[in-house]
């Protein structure tokens, strides 16, 4: 009895330490975007001798035109259509692939598979120049439209196969009862891979949260910046740079992606789980 | 099974060429009339990279220019460092460019081997007479075409940070050269083992070597016809002084530094003030003082020299280049925007330095008048210019000639190679490389 409970004991230890690795990071970050840049860099101590408590709210009135606000509404005005519509067209498609027969499909599937294994600077150029010819540059289309048409091929992958997960029984079942297709979608198929759905959104949102590369590449006004651009409006090895308030933002930036994990994390956790994907 | 696949295969095929084909071919622009009457309402993009400094100043100066031109409105798109040459070289390659554009040295030469850009020689309304023409030469012109004008100008100089230098005991009033740095070094070192002179990353080791290089045979490293700049021993004697250098701790060891590459700024023995001197361009000097406490006085000297030295090999550089992009459909009013930008007295005062030292004459005095400018970096400047050594040429600056040459040089910073064997492997390596360079 003994030997099991101190056995219990040092493995909350060890992991109590490993969790404190795991998160000093994001500590140094809070910690750190209250220093001089001089204490940041010249020292590795945590904690510093003095403190300046103006970083949050300099960074947030941001510099040039536009601040942190803007930023934030405009991340939000690209995030939130992008994630609903990716849900929406991935599952569609998925269910498809997963519970129909028809022309091609072995060719469309591999099509879909090879488009995962694209790697994302080839199709750079031409899809520019295929955004651009739709006058879509400098808009927040280039990332909603395509999400409505399914084009993340790792999203339907996963989705599929949490489809093939649940017995076709069901949806027999359901035909008898009535339904059609769709209605064997939405009302029985739907409800048993929240998991899924839940995991798919988590990722799309982060994804899309923190993309930088696309976002610049798209997005050429400064009023429509997200916060991924905003936060690397001022880094340039020629001026001096106010690390502590580019570390607040990137604190108030974090924000979103902790809750929305917080919130949706037990069925995050079961969605990695029982589709066999390694978060 | 076996024909399905393999009209499977036919089809995938078919689209791939389909996609490769719709994204290659490139829309045909129907040119709008370029003619505009002075009251035409005109907006112009303009887009730069910098810091916060340098974006509000910007700002600022596009407000004053809607004086200058009310009929023209500029926007502008502004961004940090990261990212801007992906996405202005995908604009570029689309048509989808600014008018006007901000532009990093290195890239010219593979930018200019399209159309991208106006010719600004014998614009109307472009004023290049501010500018030093050598200097115009050296960066501006390309296959015969001046494609851009340079903003600012930037010098190589040892960055002194004087308070912690007369603290131990540096002097900051002399010309350095090798042997100087040599004995300064070791004996600050040899006094405190914490303390070194001179702060240097992997890079500015390679600028280091192929200064002394330069100042000892008075010409390129690498020459125009790809043949070598030096001899087999004068390489030798230039990694010896590298190695001594090291193993005495006139540098901070490799190893340490080098962990800082590219953001110099963030090395604690600067931070910390136990490295007095750093060899940098100019232009960083802002950065690397803000991190120091207030109060610590930075100046700045001509990097070394050589005692003997036939060429200063002293670096000069435009702090970035401005062009006009030739797909612009207002080129007349872009031109003259930039003309205010560069050589107007006003654009001058509001702008400063912010992109280093004006290049042109009359706002360089502008500036300096209402006092915009820190002094330090007006003397880096000043003293680069005048002592400007050799502009290297294209091959010299090859990124894969100096990938041999980083390799040998840390090779022998870390110890690992003796300057005699790391000279004759330089040797061996780059004539292989340029003779491949050369049949390219």
């Amino acid at each position: 009895m003994t030997h099991a409970s101190s056995n219990k004991w040092l493995s909350y230890v060890l992991l109590t330490l490993l969790g404190f690795v795991m998160i000093y990071p994001l500590i140094w970050l809070f910690v750190s975007s209250f220093k001089t840049n001089q204490d940041i860099f010249g020292s590795s101590k945590l904690f510093a001798d003095t403190y300046v408590w103006n970083s949050y709210s300099l960074g947030w009135a941001g510099t040039g035109q536009y601040g942190f606000q803007q930023f934030f509404v405009n991340t939000l005005k690209l995030v939130l259509p992008t994630v609903v519509l990716t849900i929406v067209s991935s599952v569609i498609v998925a269910y498809g692939f997963s519970r129909f027969t028809f022309p091609l499909r072995t060719l469309l599937f591999s099509l879909m598979m090879a488009t995962l294994m694209l790697p994302d600077a080839t199709v750079m150029i031409p899809r520019y120049i295929l955004f651009n010819k739709l006058g879509w540059l400098d808009t927040y289309l280039p990332f909603i439209v395509p999400s409505a048409f399914a084009t993340s091929a790792f999203f339907i992958y996963m989705l599929i196969q949490f489809f093939r997960g649940l017995p076709r029984e069901l949806d027999e079942s359901a035909t008898i009862d009535g339904c059609n297709s769709f209605m064997i979608l939405i009302r029985v198929l739907l409800p048993l891979c929240k998991p899924a759905l839940f995991s798919v959104g988590i990722f799309q949102f982060i994804w899309t949260w923190n993309d930088f590369f696309n976002s610049i590449i798209y997005i050429s006004s400064v009023k429509k910046f997200t916060v991924s651009l905003g936060l690397r409006l001022s880094l340039d090895a020629s001026s001096a740079v106010s690390w502590n308030q580019v570390l607040a933002m990137s604190v108030v930036s974090v924000v979103p992606c902790i809750l929305l994990f917080f919130l949706a994390q037990k069925y995050f956790v079961e969605g990695i789980s029982t589709t066999g994907l390694k978060g | 099974m076996q024909r399905l696949k393999g009209l499977n295969g036919f089809i995938a095929l078919m689209l791939v060429f389909a996609i490769i084909i719709s994204g290659c071919s490139s829309g045909n622009k129907d040119k709008e009339n370029t003619g505009s009457s002075p009251d035409e309402k005109v907006t112009l993009r303009f887009s730069w990279w910098g810091g916060d400094g340098r974006h509000e100043a910007t700002l600022a100066a596009i407000d004053a220019y809607k004086k200058v031109a009310p009929n023209v409105t500029i926007e502008a798109e502004y961004q940090g460092f990261d990212g801007y040459e992906q996405k202005v070289k995908t604009q570029l390659a689309s048509a989808t460019s600014a008018d006007i554009i901000q532009l990093d040295v290195p890239w010219m030469k593979e930018l200019t081997k399209n159309d991208f850009f106006l010719d600004l020689r014998n614009q109307e309304g472009l004023s290049l007479e501010g500018f030093d023409q050598d200097f115009l030469n050296n960066f501006s012109v390309y296959n015969d075409k001046m494609v851009a004008l340079p903003s600012g100008v930037n010098a190589y100089a040892l960055v002194i940070n004087k308070t912690a230098a007369d603290k131990l005991g540096v002097p900051t009033d002399i010309q350095w050269d090798w042997d100087t740095l040599y004995e300064e070094g070791k004996k600050l070192h040899e006094k405190d083992n914490t303390k070194y002179l001179l702060l240097a990353d992997h890079g500015m080791l390679m600028q280091d070597f192929t200064n002394m290089l330069k100042q000892r045979t008075g010409t390129q490293w690498i020459n125009e016809d790809y043949t070598l700049g030096f001899t087999k021993e004068e390489a030798a004697g230039a990694l010896e002084w590298i190695d001594k250098a090291m193993k005495a701790g006139v540098y901070q060891p490799l190893g340490e530094s080098d962990l800082f590459f590219g953001k110099t700024e963030q090395n604690p023995k600067w931070i910390n003030q136990d490295i007095p001197i750093i060899s940098a361009m100019s232009s960083t000097l802002l950065s690397l003082r803000s991190v120091l406490p207030e109060g610590v006085e930075v100046v700045t000297a001509l990097p070394a020299i050589d005692k003997n030295a036939k060429n200063s090999a002293v670096l000069v550089r435009p702090s970035q280049l401005i062009a006009v992009s030739s797909k612009s459909k207002h080129p007349e009013e872009s031109v003259k925007f930039l003309n205010w930008l560069m050589n107007d007295a006003e654009a001058a005062v509001i702008l400063g330095d912010v992109r280093s030292i004006p290049a042109s004459a009359p706002a360089q005095k502008a500036a300096v008048e209402a006092g915009k400018i820190d002094e330090a970096i007006t003397k880096a400047v000043e003293m680069g210019l005048k002592n400007a050594g050799i502009v290297d040429n294209a091959v010299a600056t090859n990124s894969e000639v100096s990938a041999l040459l980083q390799d040998v040089i840390e090779k022998v910073a870390f110890g690992k190679l003796t300057p005699d064997k790391a000279a004759q492997e330089l040797v061996s390596s780059l004539e292989k490389k340029l003779k491949e360079l050369q049949g390219r």
